[in-house]
């Protein structure tokens, strides 16, 4: 096990509450954000679990949890990989919840000259509680070499690995690493490869044919993945979707304050669990940050609607220029990639414009209704980012991405790409 | 080798390949040349690799250790493959593509490391030195440059290099004090990592030095496309042409939204012929109406069937494509976003797809639109006409699927594939280029603009005018250089799947028990890649080792089938030669 420098770590951790896990800059790091409370489950832990050999007939946990951690890049280098797998020591298994992490890490080594070394492959441990916040001890149970982290075969046979090794009644499946929402996850600088959301779709797909069931709880634990389209793909593999609208901080999900309260109530469900993190999340950050858990039976129902809106939005004239306007477009809340936007945000914006048109304010009204009530399992709503309402949607300037957009399922289903390319071709307009 | 027992076992060696060169001079017996062997390939001698497979004797008396027959026979096949590969043709302007070869090869858990060439890259050097002392000093070069050198990178550079890695950078907190993020490579360090760990730091000083861009083909291409798009852009803007509200228009854009605004001011085929304008079309995103939505693109998939095999019809290679489906069919095609590529087979629905993108450019170039295509027959059967190249190169994907199918033996993609899928698409669109002048009109028209119109032409010329052995070469070198050979990836394979099986002779009934409960299947050891299989044998069941081991010990199987191919498609050239429509023709150069 490669160590990064811990005293840099440390240094860095507390300096780079604000560094986006998604920023092109270094702007933010020195912002003077507060500094991360540390959140220690509320009820005494259960029994540690010892790190076990293979065992094929162990007996069935309540909850396994899987997290796929790609740290062969920068956030490798700046320690958050480390953090993030420490911070799961901080609670480790029990005899009622397995906690298996795959990691590949670049970092450097302790040096005070920083010098940069590869961990080649990866590796998978069975995460067990220790009191070394600084030092990943749970023992890998496997190695690889071939450690392509931006491979969806690779969390494939990982996910493989970990369900066969440790059964449990509930799976939940997380993906830690630079996010790009519709455009991809999981970015390995080694093997230049990255997860195409179709791809990822494809992998949570056998998942859940290899579990026989939907997967309980998705997580991204990357950047700007929470989007329709993105959620969309994952709808029949997985129960309840997690992810972000906005970037995540370097810091990433605070690991033991999910464990401990999950290791403390193992019999909590899928939402509950989605709901768990979201809070938790909201309540290690505070501000500026924005988490959801959607509940993926409800997205037929959403997309239903959503067309329904463009329905209506197609037959009324007014109600067509005010939802294509410039305007209302650009006063819309977006997030760090600039056409991913706000969908409730959205919706209201149009909505604000229109004295008539009832049935698009109708159609409007419930689908904003049916996002807050029946789609969000739970929301951060945090009061310093008002406008982010936990889904955000593509919505370009002027040029509609066909390579990429019209691979997803949302674009098959719904009627949200017809809509792009026509507001588009208002945007041709002189 | 400098020991006298060392002198003793090149002596056996060398015994050996006299023998096997068909002298008979001396009967030595086969298991002291296995011993010879054994030390020898372990030293790196390709040469006694090479022995080493032609001597069945001894290749059967080392099996009686199957898992050190398959770990020898890994060796001997990577340094057989390696040999090969640096026999090519190498020079500066390739050193990329050696770069992509040697990437796959020279690693820490590859069986040339165990044959001393490894991980470390520089070890490379050596080799050279001691078993190919007679290459040229140019070569050598390349070969420095493709393992990116230290000195080749860095040149006079001291020996450590300071640099941020993305958000990892140097920075100043409130306070005013450097807080440290930038890594640090130092030369030693360098020396010790592998070549795509150099390509990853080298990959991260191109974002900050365009100098560093040299070492990538494809951000050089890149950017050389962009050079020519730019001049476009200007010229248009320039000629007068444009009116003041356009003008406007493209104003304080950024350069992708002024290249589409431009391509919507001359859309629906206005000015085609214009050079400006078609490289502007061919490289701008698709406007709205251009965009084929899944309904249509299901919709435009059905009618190519029926278009593309029409094409197929008359040529030799669709004849071979078509008595394929006659049997194994029916050809299914449909068209979405491939990511980049042009086309892909997708096994698991027994479907050729062809990138929606590659069609939206094409329809863009004409002037067509999506609702354009779907209400006209003549626009499909044009769309058929370029694409038909495509399907006939995945066909002959589907073509190996089914046959390794019907095999039942483990099918890793390797070059000789792709060897076998552009022979065929090249023996295809040379006939078409002879035969038919309304496909060798698109593609002279679309070939200066589009990267699939320019490597369909270029792949039928090379073939028709170099022969399969130089065009193997060509394949090779040039289009999959990051792919293994069936050499490579056996050898890979074999090494990781018999170092794996060795180890668990030292376990117990139990213990392996245990480990295959919870291991890869066959099934899903099947699907993995050389690459993946070599690197997660350790997680497959032994009984699915067992059968890839089997498999790949026995390279025969595969080679007579691509042989097979090969000669076939030889053949169809010879008489496509001698036939009436004439010689194949270099294309004018753009």
């Amino acid at each position: 096990m490669r160590r990064t420098i811990l005293a840099t770590l440390a240094a860095i951790a507390v300096l780079t509450m604000g560094l986006k896990a998604q920023d092109a800059s270094f702007e933010g790091l020195y912002s003077n954000l507060p500094q991360p409370s540390v959140l220690v489950p509320a009820v005494p832990a259960p029994a540690a679990a010892e790190a076990q050999p293979q065992a094929a007939n162990q007996a069935e946990r309540e909850w396994l949890v899987m997290v796929f951690i790609n740290g062969v890049n920068d956030l490798g280098i700046l320690g958050f990989a480390d953090k993030s797998i420490n911070d799961m020591e901080k609670v480790g298994s029990t005899d009622r919840m397995a906690v298996v992490v795959e990691y590949g890490i670049m970092g450097v080594d302790g040096s005070a000259g920083r010098n940069l070394e590869f961990q080649r492959g990866s590796k998978t441990i069975f995460v067990t509680r220790d009191a070394d916040a600084g030092r990943i001890t749970s023992a890998p149970f496997y190695a690889s070499n071939d450690g392509d982290m931006g491979s969806a075969a690779n969390l494939l046979r990982f996910v493989k690995r970990a369900v066969r090794r440790y059964p449990a009644r509930k799976t939940a499946v997380i993906i830690w690493n630079h996010g790009a929402g519709r455009l991809g996850i999981s970015y390995d600088d080694v093997s230049k490869n990255h997860m195409e959301v179709d791809q990822l779709g494809r992998a949570l797909a056998q998942v859940k044919q290899l579990l026989g069931k939907k997967i309980n709880v998705f997580a991204t634990d990357a950047c700007l993945m929470q989007m329709a389209g993105v959620a969309y793909e994952f709808k029949d593999s997985a129960e309840v979707v997690v992810g972000s609208e906005e970037v995540i901080p370097g810091d990433s999900y605070p690991y033991d304050a999910i464990l401990g309260p999950l290791s403390a109530n193992p019999g909590m469900d899928s939402e509950a669990l989605g709901a768990l993190i979201v809070d938790a999340y909201g309540a290690y950050y505070r501000a500026d940050v924005t988490l959801s858990a959607i509940r993926s039976s409800a997205l037929p129902g959403f997309v239903d609607r959503l067309n329904n809106w463009v329905g209506a939005v197609r037959n009324d004239p007014a109600a067509f220029a005010a939802a294509a306007a410039k305007d209302t477009v650009n006063t819309t809340y977006n997030f760090t990639m600039r056409d991913s936007k706000d969908l409730y945000d959205y919706l209201g914006k149009v909505r604000g414009q229109l004295a008539a048109s009832p049935e698009v304010r109708a159609a409007s009204d419930d689908l904003r209704g049916y996002i807050t009530e029946t789609l969000l399992v739970k929301d951060t709503g945090l009061p310093s980012v008002p406008k982010a309402h936990g889904l955000a949607i593509y919505i370009p300037k002027l040029r509609y991405n066909s390579a990429n957009y019209e691979k997803l399922a949302f674009s098959r289903d719904s009627l949200w790409d017809d809509f792009l390319r026509e507001m588009m071709e208002e945007r041709l307009k002189p | 080798m400098n020991s006298p027992t060392a002198k003793k076992l090149r002596l056996a060696v060398l015994t050996a390949g006299l023998l096997f060169c068909g002298t008979g001079l001396f009967a030595q017996n086969a298991a002291e040349r296995l011993a010879a062997y054994e030390t020898a390939i372990t030293a790196g001698d390709p040469a006694s690799a090479a022995a080493f497979l032609k001597d069945r004797p001894a290749q059967d008396l080392a099996a009686a250790d199957a898992q050190q027959a398959a770990a020898l026979t890994a060796k001997a096949e990577a340094l057989k493959d390696l040999k090969e590969l640096l026999a090519m043709p190498w020079d500066k302007t390739k050193a990329n593509k050696l770069n992509q070869a040697l990437a796959i090869r020279i690693d820490a858990d590859k069986p040339l490391a165990k044959a001393g060439i490894g991980p470390e890259p520089e070890k490379l050097l050596t080799w050279l030195e001691k078993y190919q002392p007679a290459y040229p000093a140019s070569k050598k070069e390349v070969v420095k440059s493709a393992i990116r050198q230290w000195d080749v990178v860095f040149g006079t550079m001291t020996s450590t290099r300071s640099m941020p890695w993305d958000q990892a950078r140097d920075g100043y907190n409130a306070a005013g004090d450097l807080v440290p993020g930038n890594v640090t490579i130092t030369k030693a360090a360098w020396a010790a990592m592998i070549i795509s760990e150099r390509n990853a730091v080298i990959a991260q000083l191109m974002k900050q030095d365009p100098s560093f861009i040299v070492y990538d083909d494809a951000v050089l291409a890149s950017s050389k496309d962009q050079m020519a798009l730019l001049q476009a852009v200007n010229n248009v803007k320039a000629s007068g042409t444009l009116t003041p509200a356009q003008l406007s228009q493209l104003s304080g854009k950024p350069f992708a939204d002024q290249v589409y605004l431009l391509g919507s001011f001359f859309d629906g085929g206005a000015a085609q012929g214009d050079p400006n304008l078609s490289r502007i079309h061919a490289a701008r995103d698709s406007l709205p109406k251009e965009v084929l939505p899944a309904q249509q693109r299901d919709l435009l998939g059905g009618m190519m069937g029926p278009a593309v095999s029409k094409e197929l019809g008359g040529t030799k290679a669709g004849q071979k494509v078509l008595a394929f489906y006659a049997k194994e069919g029916p050809l299914k095609i449909e068209i979405r976003p491939c990511d980049g590529n042009y086309s892909r087979y997708d096994p698991a629905t027994k479907t050729i797809v062809l990138d929606s993108e590659t069609v939206q450019q094409y329809m863009r170039m004409k002037g067509y639109t999506a609702d354009s295509v779907m209400r006209s027959k003549e626009q499909v059967a044009e769309i058929a006409k370029y694409m038909s190249p495509a399907v006939v190169y995945e066909a002959a994907h589907q073509m190996q699927e089914t046959w390794a199918r019907k095999q039942g033996v483990y099918k890793p993609h390797v070059q000789e594939d792709e060897i076998e899928a552009m022979s065929l698409e090249g023996l295809y669109t040379s006939e078409k280029l002879r035969k038919d002048a309304a496909f060798k009109g698109i593609m002279d028209s679309s070939r200066g603009f589009s990267s699939y119109a320019a490597k369909r032409v270029e792949v039928a010329t090379e073939y028709g005018a170099s022969g399969s052995k130089k065009f193997a070469v060509t394949v090779r070198q040039r289009y999959f250089s990051g792919l293994p050979s069936l050499d490579a990836a056996a050898s890979q394979v074999l090494d990781a799947v018999s170092q794996e099986l060795s180890r668990r002779s030292g376990l117990t009934a139990a213990e392996r028990a245990q480990n295959d409960a919870v291991g890869l299947n066959t099934a899903e050891a099947m699907e993995m890649t050389p690459e993946e299989l070599a690197g997660s044998a350790g997680e497959i069941r032994t009984d699915a080792l067992l059968k890839i081991e089997k498999d790949l010990s026995a390279l025969g199987v595969y080679k007579k089938r691509y042989s097979a191919s090969d000669r076939e498609s030889r053949k169809a050239l010879k008489t496509l030669k001698t036939g009436t429509a004439g010689k194949t023709e270099a294309p004018p150069a753009l």
